[in-house]
């Protein structure tokens, strides 16, 4: 009966066709490719000690296609915006090593970064269950024990900051968010009518997240480091839906509004300003800000839905689009930053770097860099064949 | 990439990139996203190729690197499918268009995403309950609840009849 049923499912399934579309085996050769062309250089340029002058020749028109001050589109072969103002060295060659599980035999997925780069958090996985949040300080990892109450809902570590407080997520639906902080747990408030999660913390104990209503609008709320029993929502241009998904030391929340529509940072005032996005582009979000840069992602085009990698410059206004890369995700206080899904790289010194894999499947997610853009710290995806959870937590030296 | 590898490439992509779009489309229920779903996958795979092909599940090894870019593409770092207890099979699934036939593609739009996940990748994908498991990161215990939650939902389509002709069933468990 069983079997009878499945085969129905499949059949089932196999009557959905998508609408035409535009990616055909040209198109994916043609950026296989390319993106082939792009990884052997880097390989070059980072083995061969280049001269500078070389160096912004071919990683000028290889690896970035634009720096976008928000001028008319321009093509990236007849660029008549200013160069970026990147200052370039040679490139940095970074090294893979493999960080510890707090138990011999478990795995660990490192999901979370603090900011001075000494501290990171994640979970640790032990056969197919999901066996707690680990701390990782300068590379030793520690086991977090939380509350029995508390850790039979914990499924996910979304922050870190230097003194180990951990945000953690999950319950019923995900929907719910705690403190821990010297081994105490806290809950941490909804607004009223809302679901918050959280989504990052900073060094003094300030929390972000968002909380959504029933009827799908959706508000940025904060929980400060003092109050952690209160939630704050932080206000928008006539009251759109915003979320954030990062918190600086210095408290400015980095997010956009409605789920990439403006890309979106608010002070630590709660004062808010969109970021700009380059003509001929949609959308954006901020993954991360740091200081005075923010990264994310813009949209590819009007006829796409592509996302491409951005820094911004929080107190110039200026944009840079990275039309090779894919999202920037952590973003250090000079304006390094690491990105990307799956691969994963880091701009440093004004360089794209590839971060390499593990062997056997180089799915790679970066988390967090360090102020001095020197080490990445991120996740490395178990090979397919792998038991559910065999993830290794990563740091990349550069 | 070499000429013999390149060409054994194109013979893959050729072959397995029309079910590549329609898993990526019942995943993500968009034509525009499925497009870069199933391109950015397969352009890591021309990247990956050599290690790729040495693989002994080749497919199993694409369609995880599907199922990553799809959630990846989500770009939120915790939106991992949500792969939840909770009961979610109250919700009316199947509705009929106006000529009373079934409308099987908003039936699967309307499954909780880690439900419709589970049975794409296990039905449309043919991997296994293991091969799932590990692709979304839960247990196999998940995969089967979930798979038998999606299966309640879409009973009403599957027992209407003449909408599907089904053979006999040569998928792994």
């Amino acid at each position: 009966m069983e079997d009878t049923e499945f085969g129905r499912v499949r059949a089932l399934l196999r009557t959905v066709e998508p609408p035409p579309g535009n990616v055909d085996l040209a198109s994916v050769l043609g950026a296989g490719r390319r993106g082939e062309r792009r990884h052997r250089l880097t390989v070059a340029l980072t083995a061969g000690g280049l001269t500078a002058i070389v160096l912004v020749g071919a990683v000028g028109a290889v690896t970035f296609a634009r720096n976008d001050h928000g001028a008319a589109p321009v093509a990236a072969a007849s660029h008549s915006a200013p160069a970026p103002a990147i200052q370039l060295s040679t490139p940095p060659t970074c090294t893979l090593q493999l960080l510890p599980s707090p138990v011999a035999g478990d795995y660990a997925d490192l999901t979370a970064a603090d900011r001075t780069g000494h501290v990171q958090a994640g979970f640790a996985t032990r056969g197919d269950s999901f066996a707690g949040p680990v701390i990782w300080r300068d590379g030793v990892a520690s086991l977090v024990h939380l509350p029995s109450s508390v850790s039979a809902a914990v499924s996910n570590v979304v922050g870190v900051n230097s003194h180990g407080d951990l945000v953690l997520s999950g319950g019923k639906d995900g929907a719910d968010s705690w403190l821990y902080r010297n081994g105490r747990v806290t809950k941490l408030p909804s607004p009223p009518g809302m679901d918050a999660v959280a989504s990052d913390i900073n060094d003094s104990g300030d929390i972000v997240g968002w909380g959504e209503a029933p009827n799908g609008h959706f508000d940025v709320v904060v929980w400060l480091h003092d109050h952690p029993g209160t939630v704050h929502k932080l206000a928008t241009p006539r009251g759109v839906s915003a979320m954030a998904l990062s918190i600086d030391d210095a408290g400015t929340v980095g997010g956009s509004l409605g789920d990439g529509g403006t890309p979106y940072v608010w002070n630590a005032n709660g004062k808010g300003h969109a970021l700009k996005v380059p003509s001929g582009r949609h959308g954006g979000k901020v993954f991360d800000a740091n200081g005075d840069w923010a990264v994310g992602w813009v949209g590819d085009g009007k006829n796409s839905t592509g996302l491409v990698g951005a820094r911004w410059n929080l107190r110039t206004g200026v944009v840079d689009v990275f039309t090779d890369n894919d999202e920037g995700v952590a973003v250090a206080p000079n304006g390094d930053f690491a990105g990307g899904i799956s691969d994963a790289y880091i701009f440093r010194n004004g360089v794209f770097d590839e971060l390499s894999g593990v062997s056997y499947y180089p799915g790679i997610n970066p988390t967090g860099i360090s102020p001095d853009g020197n080490t990445v710290v991120g996740t490395a995806e178990g090979p397919p064949t792998a038991k559910p959870g065999q993830d290794r937590p990563v740091i990349w030296h550069c | 990439m070499r000429a013999d590898a390149e060409s054994d490439y194109v013979d893959y992509v050729k072959a397995r990139l029309p079910r590549l779009r329609q898993a990526a489309y019942l995943l993500c229920g968009d034509r525009h996203r499925a497009d870069d779903i199933a391109q950015s996958t397969l352009v890591a795979l021309y990247r990956h190729w050599g290690q790729a092909s040495a693989s002994h599940n080749l497919d199993g090894y694409v369609h995880r690197m599907l199922v990553h870019r799809f959630l990846d593409e989500k770009r939120l770092r915790w939106s991992r499918v949500v792969l939840t207890d909770r009961d979610e099979i109250d919700r009316p699934v199947v509705t009929m268009d106006v000529d009373g036939r079934t409308d099987v593609e908003a039936a699967l739009r309307r499954l909780p995403q880690g439900q419709r996940a589970v049975l794409v990748l296990r039905f449309l994908c043919d991997m296994s309950v293991e091969e799932t498991a590990a692709a979304l990161h839960c247990s196999t215990g998940n995969v089967k609840a979930q798979t038998s939650r999606g299966i309640a939902a879409l009973r009403p389509i599957l027992a209407a009849p003449g909408l599907i002709d089904t053979g006999v069933d040569h998928g792994r468990h």
